[in-house]
């Protein structure tokens, strides 16, 4: 599947990050305007409910700390995500440790997904976020990159560190849930 | 709510929702919508899902996160303010220092050196003394040495020399002339470097006799 805006959008991003590297401060403000929402929603998509801000923040904090080792194979919103992603696992794995664990577990996939619970204004996406609850945590975060960010097979595999082709079965598995869920 | 069975299209449907299909794949897939119920429910329910990760995503503060990003790096060539400010200070210490040093070293020479008045006193009778030990040379070794004297006695009067020329004024053109006179004989004296000997030799059938 050709992507001409997306690759449109990659090029940009290619010469904001030159331009940062050579010096020019505001480059990396326009980047933090091009992908902090992405990133925000990606984190709530993820099932994070708490200091998303933070979370972007240090997202972007370690990218651009780490920008020599980008070495621009994937697109740089698919790195970000991938930084994002570690750094979600890690806080999750923090809060497993801790004593009063009030956070979300990747493996009790049922009871985690709460993180929509209480943003949802209406009915209609109260019962949409329901059903996002059925999901695994790995159909959820593959049908979210797909849905809530748009993103391609060969992306979300790169963000998740699994094959293009399993990433198409989750998605699918996903949708037919969903479906299945709402049609009850 | 059932599934297209054209699995292609479908595959499609999230692509189409981010507009990031081509024309002919984008005239394609919205051709196919026009004859299929079931991918405009899915294509639907994609929009109210997406919709509700949207709304569900608060604001972040970009102000706040581009405070916390690390600084660009410089241009090659360019040092950092930090580096630059120490590199100004570096040289201004270094000025700081070779000034107290040389007006410390040259108020302590002051201390160590003759006043005017003294060394007035001690470089004028100097010079006439030197002159009169050498104004009646009985010798060249007595020359020599008077030559040595005066030469020692100007190096240590040199400092005085300008304060010479007050005292100087006091004396009278003859004895002016006296020391300019005993001054260029100084200066004539011949340096007293060994010649090479020379030994007449003559050769005779006996051998070589010396004279």
């Amino acid at each position: 599947m050709s992507d001409p805006a997306r690759s449109t959008d990659d090029g940009r991003d290619t010469e904001l990050i030159a331009r940062w590297k050579s010096g020019d401060q505001r480059a990396a403000t326009e980047l933090v305007e091009r992908h902090s929402t992405a990133l925000a929603r990606f984190a709530v998509a993820f099932g994070e409910r708490e200091d998303i801000d933070e979370l972007v923040q240090d997202t972007f904090v370690r990218a651009f700390s780490s920008l020599d080792g980008f070495r621009g194979d994937s697109a740089f919103r698919t790195w970000l995500f991938t930084i994002e992603r570690r750094l979600l696992l890690d806080r999750r794995r923090a809060a497993r440790r801790r004593p009063d664990r009030d956070a979300l577990h990747e493996d009790d996939s049922a009871t985690s997904y709460n993180a929509l619970d209480g943003m949802l204004a209406d009915e209609t996406q109260r019962r949409l976020g329901e059903a996002m609850k059925q999901l695994s945590p790995t159909q959820r975060e593959v049908f979210s990159l797909r849905v809530a960010q748009g993103m391609s097979y060969k992306e979300i595999a790169d963000v998740v560190g699994t094959t293009e082709g399993a990433a198409r079965v989750h998605y699918h598995n996903a949708m037919r849930a969903v479906k299945e869920f709402l049609d009850e | 709510m059932n599934d297209c069975v054209n699995a292609e299209f479908r595959d499609q449907l999230p692509a189409l929702l981010h507009e990031r299909l081509e024309g002919s794949e984008r005239a394609a897939i919205l051709a196919h919508l026009d004859g299929c119920l079931d991918c405009r429910e899915e294509l639907e329910l994609l929009r109210e899902l997406q919709g509700m990760f949207v709304s569900a995503t608060p604001a972040v503060s970009l102000t706040t996160i581009v405070a916390a990003l690390p600084a660009a790096p410089l241009p090659a060539g360019v040092l950092p303010f930090r580096q630059r400010v120490s590199r100004r200070m570096d040289w201004r210490v270094a000025a700081a220092v070779l000034v107290l040093v040389a007006g410390g070293g040259s108020f302590a020479m002051r201390g160590h050196m003759p006043s005017a008045a003294q060394a007035i006193a001690s470089a004028t009778p100097t010079v006439p003394t030197a002159v009169a030990v050498n104004a009646t040379p009985t010798s060249e070794a007595q020359s020599t040495v008077a030559s040595a004297t005066v030469a020692s006695n100007a190096s240590r009067s040199t400092d005085a020399e300008l304060s010479m020329t007050g005292r100087l004024d006091d004396l009278s053109d003859e004895q002016l002339q006296s020391l300019l006179g005993e001054i260029d004989n100084l200066q004539a004296t011949t340096i007293a470097e060994p010649e090479a000997a020379v030994v007449p030799v003559t050769l005779s059938s006996d051998g070589p006799s010396g004279a």
